[in-house]
């Protein structure tokens, strides 16, 4: 068929993947970052700003052991970075929330900090949630150093030397974040305060930023201390190495239910993305330099799933499936085929059904990362103002409607099977955090939180039956008040189609990994790499523009890392 | 009194959290966390009001102050609130000897801002609060308690409420009741098990 034939097409509307397939936890635990991943609106937001970074103050030991700030311009603000570092015994180096002492601990602060502000940050930031902040004080973070390879890495820099090339890409990070805490914890400045700065928006974008200027600390860091340790034989890092350093996150539990917790704003994003995706699917025809994208994207993707390898066996088997399917469906993308087929990103999307979901939503990324720029108007649809609130004059009648057309998947399980229940989402009161515990063997289930989303919708569809229908909502919690909660969840579904996760986030069969991986993409995480299946480590930012790229214009080309 | 400072973020989570313990049901306990956290914005601290509602409420939510308390703002008010924004009621409704009159305000406070109603709130000797519209609520409602008050719908606002007026911190929480709101949320937690803290984290090295 010629371009012009398939240009006589008409054009499809605007389709969207259906929330029944979308909002699947397995599906959401194959997620993959994009081009509207939070990190790269950052970057494409200090590219635009034109932001430069200064090292504002440097007062560190040779050892590597003291301050330094950093600033940035963005929007109307100086942002600055206070980041301490400190020793650390191996006996207190841990990734678990429950740690008391880091290798390095950041503040991003509102403005430029005086001397005050820096000592009373010396005295709060190591300590983290014992700590104590204010409202200039924006984000709130620390990291540990991947001890070993930050040591390899001054020791060749130091000796002259670059690091291994394949144990960089390996790695890919000298320093983990286990925590990056924002909105109003431990005394910070609510999101509130930041949510009309121009650049700082969108989701999680100064936590962001916060990881970014880490990343920025850690190289000059490695080279600080690998300079001293030998100045006359000190060389700094290769361009390509610093771009394929990121930084390092251990994420776990506490972060699972923020999905579930969020409606509205989950449905943004999600919502998002999948228009951005329904756009490149509409397109009737590809011109050659898309069809050119796809193949580098292609091989970049390729060259990227050989070097993520995990020890997790069965996330192992799953990146071996996609090696080997992306390896078969490279047919698929041929000039040829793509250039001669009418719709050629619907077929393209077509063919892939058959494959895994790992390959789906691989080549949903990527097909979205084709599109380049067209997409970024969404990045500002992301963020939600606020959460749903209560339509109490709504009469049961429309409540019921939209249970069933929102919450199908939910009525269709049965918990009479105990698999259904066989878990409860809790807090712990050791650390405040929530967590997973098993019903049937572990103490707490009465203090269970509402994250049994379908069980409350049954439990409150059968309420509604025995009432009139034309009972307005709020008579109905006057006699019912303990289905408040799913009653404004449920509300919130009829703008908010992606609002819930599809899956029974208390069935035995819910993994939280796959919670944790979807918000880790929308981030931007790459890297995956499950110590268990509630517990992953990620990177950020690896193969992203440093400071300096940033600022000589360079702000993509970084959707999934590859170090060649 | 030692008061204090916190995030708006920490009042509404501390209020629900708190509410949840005092055994409340979690769209309610919702409803008080953004309920303090609007009448911190507004002169009043939300942490102590909370308590205050709290109070009249047993680990089962059910009333355990019956003769002091005709309406418990936190289990009554809500739900005389919602009738009223409903239109189910006449349009001016009056509860009686309020348990904590404060977080009244701050449920009818959301409730007019969320729906963009007009909600007028009478206190004994006729001072009116007009909701949402309402600033500094310290000095018309204190810490009064067990008083009638009644509540008027007007009607659509037609226009929201402006943010500008929000201040970057809340109104102080006295430390004591900010202590009783952390009391009631324990209520709320599950003890720490060795399964549950395995199951938190990597029990892998992190010296790599």
């Amino acid at each position: 068929m010629t371009k012009a034939m398939a240009n006589q097409i008409d054009t499809p509307a605007l389709e969207l993947r259906s929330p029944d397939a979308v909002m699947r936890l397995k599906r959401l635990g194959a997620s993959f970052p994009t081009r509207l991943s939070f990190l790269r609106s950052l970057i494409r937001r200090l590219g635009s700003d034109g932001a430069v970074l200064r090292k504002t103050a440097w007062s560190i030991d040779p050892r590597g052991y003291g301050h330094a700030v950093y600033t940035v311009r963005l929007g109307d603000h100086d942002y600055s970075l206070v980041a301490f570092s400190c020793p650390l015994s191996d006996d207190q180096r841990s990734d678990r929330v429950i740690a008391e002492a880091w290798d390095t601990s950041y503040v991003l602060y509102d403005g430029t900090p005086g001397s005050a502000d820096i000592e009373r940050l010396r005295q709060n930031a190591p300590l983290q949630e014992a700590g104590r902040f204010g409202p200039r004080d924006l984000v709130l973070s620390r990291a540990n150093k991947s001890v070993r390879f930050f040591e390899h890495v001054v020791d060749s820099l130091s000796n002259g030397r670059q690091p291994d090339r394949q144990r960089l890409g390996e790695i890919g990070y000298l320093v983990r974040t286990t925590a990056v805490y924002g909105n109003g914890k431990f005394g910070i400045a609510d999101r509130s305060l930041i949510e009309r700065r121009e650049g700082l928006g969108g989701p999680f974008q100064a936590e962001m930023l916060t990881v970014w200027l880490i990343r920025e600390f850690s190289h000059d860091l490695v080279e600080h201390v690998a300079q001293a340790r030998s100045p006359e034989t000190f060389v700094p890092l290769a361009p390509d190495l610093r771009r394929h350093l990121g930084v390092g996150n251990s994420t776990g539990l506490g972060m699972a239910p923020f999905l579930a917790n969020h409606p509205v704003l989950l449905n943004n994003w999600i919502l998002a993305r999948e228009t951005a995706l329904a756009r490149v699917r509409a397109l009737v025809t590809l011109g050659p330099p898309d069809v050119e994208r796809i193949a580098a994207l292609w091989l970049q993707a390729k060259r990227h799933l050989g070097q993520w390898t995990v020890d997790d066996a069965l996330l192992m088997q799953r990146i071996e499936r996609l090696r080997r399917e992306w390896d078969e469906a490279e047919p698929m993308i041929s000039p040829a085929r793509l250039l001669s087929t009418p719709l050629p990103v619907a077929r393209l999307l077509a063919c892939s059904q058959d494959k895994s979901l790992d390959f789906q939503e691989l080549l949903a990324a990527l097909l979205i990362e084709m599109a380049g720029a067209d997409n970024d108007d969404l990045a500002d649809t992301m963020a939600a103002a606020r959460e749903g609130h209560l339509q109490v004059a709504m009469k049961l009648a429309t409540l019921k409607n939209l249970i069933l057309t929102h919450y199908r998947w939910a009525l269709a399980l049965s918990f009479s099977d105990p698999a259904e229940t066989a878990q409860f989402w809790y807090v712990s009161e050791e650390k405040l955090e929530p967590r997973l515990g098993e019903r049937r063997h572990e103490a707490g289930a009465e203090l269970e939180l509402p994250l049994d989303i379908a069980r409350q919708v049954q439990q409150l569809l059968r309420d509604i039956d025995a009432l009139p229908p034309e009972l307005s909502v709020a008579a109905f919690l006057a006699r019912y008040p303990a289905h408040r909660h799913a009653a404004r969840r449920i509300q919130s579904a009829a703008t908010a189609p992606y609002a819930e996760i599809r899956d029974n986030l208390i069935s035995a069969e819910c993994l939280p990994i796959d919670m944790l991986r979807c918000k880790l993409a929308f981030f931007g995480a790459s890297k995956f790499d499950p110590r268990s299946d509630r517990w992953t480590r990620i990177t950020l930012f690896q193969g992203a523009p440093t400071a300096r790229e940033i600022a000589a214009g360079e702000t993509d080309n970084c959707w999934l890392p590859v170090l060649t | 009194m030692t008061q204090i400072t916190l995030s708006f973020n920490e009042v509404l989570s501390s209020a629900r959290k708190a509410a949840v313990g005092a055994g409340l049901p979690y769209g309610v306990a919702e409803d008080i966390g953004m309920a303090a956290a609007w009448l911190s914005a507004r002169g009043v601290d939300g942490i102590a009001a909370t308590v205050q509602a709290l109070e009249t409420v047993d680990p089962r939510g059910r009333r355990n102050v019956a003769d002091a308390v005709a309406t418990r703002a936190a289990v009554e008010g809500v739900a005389a609130i919602d009738a009223l924004c409903a239109g189910e009621t006449a349009k001016t409704i009056v509860l009686g000897r309020v348990d904590a009159p404060a977080l009244l305000a701050g449920l009818a406070g959301v409730a007019a801002t969320n729906l963009g109603l007009a909600i007028h709130m009478t206190l004994p000797g006729g001072q009116t609060l007009f909701l949402p519209y309402a600033t500094d609520l310290q000095a018309t409602i204190g810490d009064g308690r067990n008083i009638d008050i009644s509540l008027t719908c007007r009607g659509e606002t037609g226009h929201a409420p402006p943010d500008e007026d929000i201040p970057a911190r809340p109104h102080g929480c006295d430390e004591i009741a900010y202590r009783t709101a952390m009391q009631l949320a324990a209520r709320g937690y599950v003890p720490a098990s060795e399964s549950s803290r395995a199951g938190a984290g990597t029990s892998k090295s992190d010296n790599d």
